[in-house]
């Protein structure tokens, strides 16, 4: 065959060029190698790639060596072409085009993927930089940015969602339940949180002066000035020190019609006690005195500590022995806070029995009225003679059983109404006798009683010694009664001889230890209480062995102002909304009614 | 050695000034924090709260503007050095102050986000500073004196050569050429180039195409085989070369990719803290 090739190159200036020649062969041969009539140079060209021979008149192009070539769009291993065909071999495109003169066919070849440079290649080849893909610093900026500000920013104010992510700390266990609710106490738009959102809830909480106290500082504090929330288990009340002594420390200046004494420190300047005395239990009076050891209860009791404490006592119905001690009549109340009082019935009756007659055995009078005690015995003892005082002493010889049907006669109800008046008055001699029975307790009433016989002293023991403060017995149980109450606690070895002392394990609600009187007066100095007038609460030296100012360090116990004394007091009437500013704020707080309270201030 | 000493001088620069700066900062704050107890305890809401939280924000506000102002750190100039010394040392500073202001309360909420956010800032210039000071001359080292793009230059006339040398040679070598040559990569994704080296690499797979046919082969071509394998193996230690080298610019400057991402991420919290702090009183 004879063929015209035409190479076709494009130039840089993009134009075609085209380089023409002939061969003439048998086969004419395609390859890469150099032996080719075809000499392709591309490496995706075998070196012995294809052959196009002739045969009958028709061309053939197939690929030897197992090559294959690409006849239009169908890849073989080769196949008959004429002009106008378009075959590919590696990167090179062959046209078959009409024969010109003499020659058989012609074929114009050209390299279609036209390759660069090898550092042209290369360069396509390489990706160096991290500035690239999804984390480039431009997207990262955009989408972090405005992730924070869409999800911390815009849909928190836009639907509320997500805004707990706002709270600058967890919410206090108190107002758990509305902790989702923002709205409840912030109403939002740069405005602090006011005193009527808190009183919307709290309605009755106290006040803490009198009403006709007038204090610009107390006027315009704030609920959110003591009360931080967002502090989670540090709790919501801030009770600092500073709070109170603002005004605490020259209080008597700022206010002159206060009776509060001055106090800026528990332990430096705080003043003695002042303990609210039983000064007339005749009278009922109650003073606000001053603590001192010399003072005296007029509670119109005989009691004696010293006789009492540390005795051993025998249970009358099982006979089995036990020793007296300070939870045997000191039991405190249901809160744990204060001492139960002590009840007759109770603490007493068990070991002095106010019996009567031997007649009637174990029965008892009546106890706390002398005038409805002997109503009682005039009953007991009218019974007794209507019953025929089978077991009366000295039975009336009028006095005799009658038939149901029989009714008495004049001097014989004479006679009944006198054995009961000289059984009452012997039994009520027998009661009010000296130093027993009633009288070893108890005081003889000047003049007489409403029913003309003798009348008892009323007794008025105090119960809390310091209403203004909010002392806990509960929160000082480990300790023993003696550390405070050491004149009380006394126990006189003999009247009790071996018996074992008490120990920290005991049962009893109240720890309790005790002293000898020898020990009592040697450590302490303190004589053992034997007088009912003793007044055995101690004096603010007792609390400041443990309880240091609000700045003490251990082994003192920092004690501020709030630790004994709350600022809310229910007997102030009600906390009053104050508004923080705006006549809108006013009326909003105007809206609240409080009891005691007039409104907004 | 170069590289080392403008990264000294930036920390150094007049004489550690703005770390001394920095730390008489800090000791007035720590002093003040200790000092000062403000009415209801420690917090971000009290007066020394909002004295350092102004604070910090200006300074968050002023070291971002520094990547704005200046977005080259390489740039020897006395007056940047300064300013990058400030950038760092104050950026740093920033640690403390910020719990300072909130009297080291965190929480799971936006307040300690913009915290977290800032710190993770701090931490990637902290990466950022130590690469500084470490790769320029690991870098040096590697290239042995000569620019990269000789490197690439080398790579491309071995490729060339290559392409002569397969020519005449039979076909399972002109398959290992097209496989060494058009299917080795440089770099690629981040961990490819993290990692500076490629387990996929056309020219190590070519070497092992040739070596795998080398044992039926013999005499001339045997001989022009083996010519062959030393070129590709010069091929492969610049190869390595090149890649360490892109390794090391990686590492250079992933933590930028994260440090102003973050510092924008940073400004957003803030920005939306104090809105938030002022919004509910």
């Amino acid at each position: 065959v004879k063929v015209r090739l035409v190479h076709v190159t494009t130039r840089l200036s993009g134009r075609k060029s085209r380089r023409e020649e002939s061969r003439e062969a048998e086969s004419l041969r395609i390859g890469r190698g150099t032996d080719n009539d075809l000499e392709l140079s591309g490496l995706t060209v075998a070196l012995h790639h294809a052959a196009l021979h002739e045969r009958g008149g028709r061309f053939f192009l197939e690929g030897v060596e197992g090559n294959s070539v690409r006849i239009g769009a169908k890849v073989s291993e080769g196949g008959g072409v004429a002009a106008g065909d378009v075959v590919r071999i590696g990167g090179y495109e062959l046209r078959i085009v009409a024969p010109e003169g003499d020659e058989d066919l012609a074929l114009e070849v050209e390299e279609i993927e036209q390759r660069g440079t090898e550092r042209e290649e290369l360069a396509r080849k390489t990706a160096v930089g991290v500035n690239r893909g999804l984390f480039t610093q431009r997207k990262l900026a955009w989408g972090l940015g405005l992730g924070v500000l869409v999800l911390f920013g815009a849909l928190p104010l836009a639907t509320g969602r997500f805004e707990s992510s706002w709270s600058s700390g967890p919410i206090s266990s108190n107002h758990a339940f509305i902790a989702k609710d923002c709205g409840k106490c912030h109403r939002g738009g740069f405005e602090l949180v006011r005193d009527a959102e808190c009183l919307a809830c709290h309605t009755r909480i106290g006040s803490h002066a009198p009403p006709d106290v007038e204090l610009a500082s107390l006027d315009e504090a704030r609920c959110a000035g003591c009360h931080i929330e967002h502090n989670g288990r540090a709790g919501l009340a801030r009770l600092e020190q500073r709070f109170c002594t603002d005004c605490h420390a020259q209080l008597a200046q700022l206010v002159s019609t206060t009776q509060v004494e001055n106090a800026s420190c528990f332990a430096k300047d705080h003043p003695q006690f002042r303990i609210a005395l039983v000064t007339d239990a005749g009278a009922g009076a109650v003073e606000r005195v001053r603590w001192s050891p010399q003072l005296e209860e007029r509670s119109g009791l005989l009691f004696d500590h010293l006789r009492h404490v540390g005795r051993n006592v025998a249970e009358k119905t099982t006979g089995e022995e036990r020793q007296l001690r300070c939870g045997e009549c000191h039991q405190p109340d249901a809160a744990g806070k204060t001492m139960a009082p002590i009840v007759f019935e109770r603490h007493c009756q068990k070991c002095h029995s106010i019996d009567f007659d031997p007649a009637a055995g174990e029965r008892q009078a009546w106890h706390g009225d002398p005038v409805r005690m002997r109503r009682e015995l005039r009953e007991y003892y009218s019974f007794v003679a209507l019953e025929g005082a089978a077991a009366a002493p000295a039975p009336s010889p009028l006095l005799r059983r009658k038939a149901p049907s029989q009714e008495l006669s004049a001097p014989e109800r004479e006679a009944s109404v006198a054995w009961v008046e000289e059984q009452v008055a012997r039994a009520d001699a027998f009661l009010m006798q000296e130093k027993a029975r009633c009288r070893l307790c108890h005081v003889l009433a000047q003049g007489s009683a409403s029913d003309g016989g003798t009348g008892i002293l009323p007794v008025k023991v105090a119960q809390v010694w310091m209403p203004k403060a909010a002392f806990d017995h509960s929160t000082h149980e480990p300790f023993a009664c003696r550390e405070c109450h050491g004149a009380a606690a006394v126990q006189d070895p003999g009247s009790a001889p071996g018996a074992q002392r008490p120990d920290w394990a005991a049962e009893d609600a109240v720890p309790y230890a005790l002293y000898t009187p020898e020990a009592l007066r040697t450590e302490h100095g303190l004589a053992p209480s034997e007088k009912s007038s003793d007044v055995l609460v101690p004096g603010i030296e007792a609390c400041q062995r443990c309880h240091g100012g609000a700045d003490a360090r251990p082994p003192l116990v920092a004690s501020d102002c709030a630790l004994c004394h709350p600022f809310h007091r229910r007997e102030h009437g009600a906390m009053h909304a104050r508004a923080p500013r705006g006549a809108e704020h006013a009326a909003l707080a105007d809206g609240h009614v409080f009891p005691g309270g007039g409104g907004s201030r | 050695v170069t590289a080392k000493a403008g990264f000294q001088s930036f920390l150094s620069y007049r004489g550690f000034y703005w770390l001394k700066a920095t730390l008489l900062g800090l000791l007035l704050a720590i002093g003040a924090y200790w000092l000062l107890d403000p009415v209801g305890g420690r917090s971000g809401g009290s007066w020394y709260g909002y004295a350092t939280g102004t604070l910090a924000a200006a300074l968050i506000l002023w070291l971002t503007w520094f990547g704005v102002r200046k977005r080259s750190y390489a740039s020897g100039s006395a007056n940047l050095r300064n300013w990058l010394s400030a950038h760092v040392y104050l950026g740093l500073g920033l640690l403390l102050l910020v719990p300072l202001h909130s009297a080291f309360q965190f929480g799971w909420n936006l307040h300690t986000l913009a915290y977290a956010l800032m710190a993770a800032v701090i931490l990637s210039g902290i990466i950022g500073v130590i690469f500084y000071g470490a790769i320029p001359s690991a870098m040096t080292r590697n290239r042995q004196g000569q620019e990269l793009e000789s490197l690439y230059r080398q790579i491309s006339d071995i490729d060339a050569e290559w392409r002569e040398m397969a020519r005449a040679m039979p076909d399972f070598v002109a398959q290992a050429t097209q496989v060494g040559i058009e299917e080795t990569r440089i770099g690629g994704g981040l961990l490819r180039q993290l990692s500076g080296r490629d387990p996929r690499c056309g020219t190590a797979r070519a070497l092992a195409m040739l070596e795998a046919r080398e044992q039926g082969t013999g005499g001339e071509q045997r001989e022009q085989l083996s010519q062959l394998k030393k070129l590709i193996g010069r091929k492969q230690v610049l190869l390595r070369r090149v890649r360490r080298d892109a390794r090391h610019k990686a590492l250079l400057n992933l933590w930028l990719v994260f440090h102003v991402p973050l510092a924008l991420a940073t400004v957003a919290a803030v920005a939306v803290h104090v809105f938030v702090v002022f919004y509910y009183r």
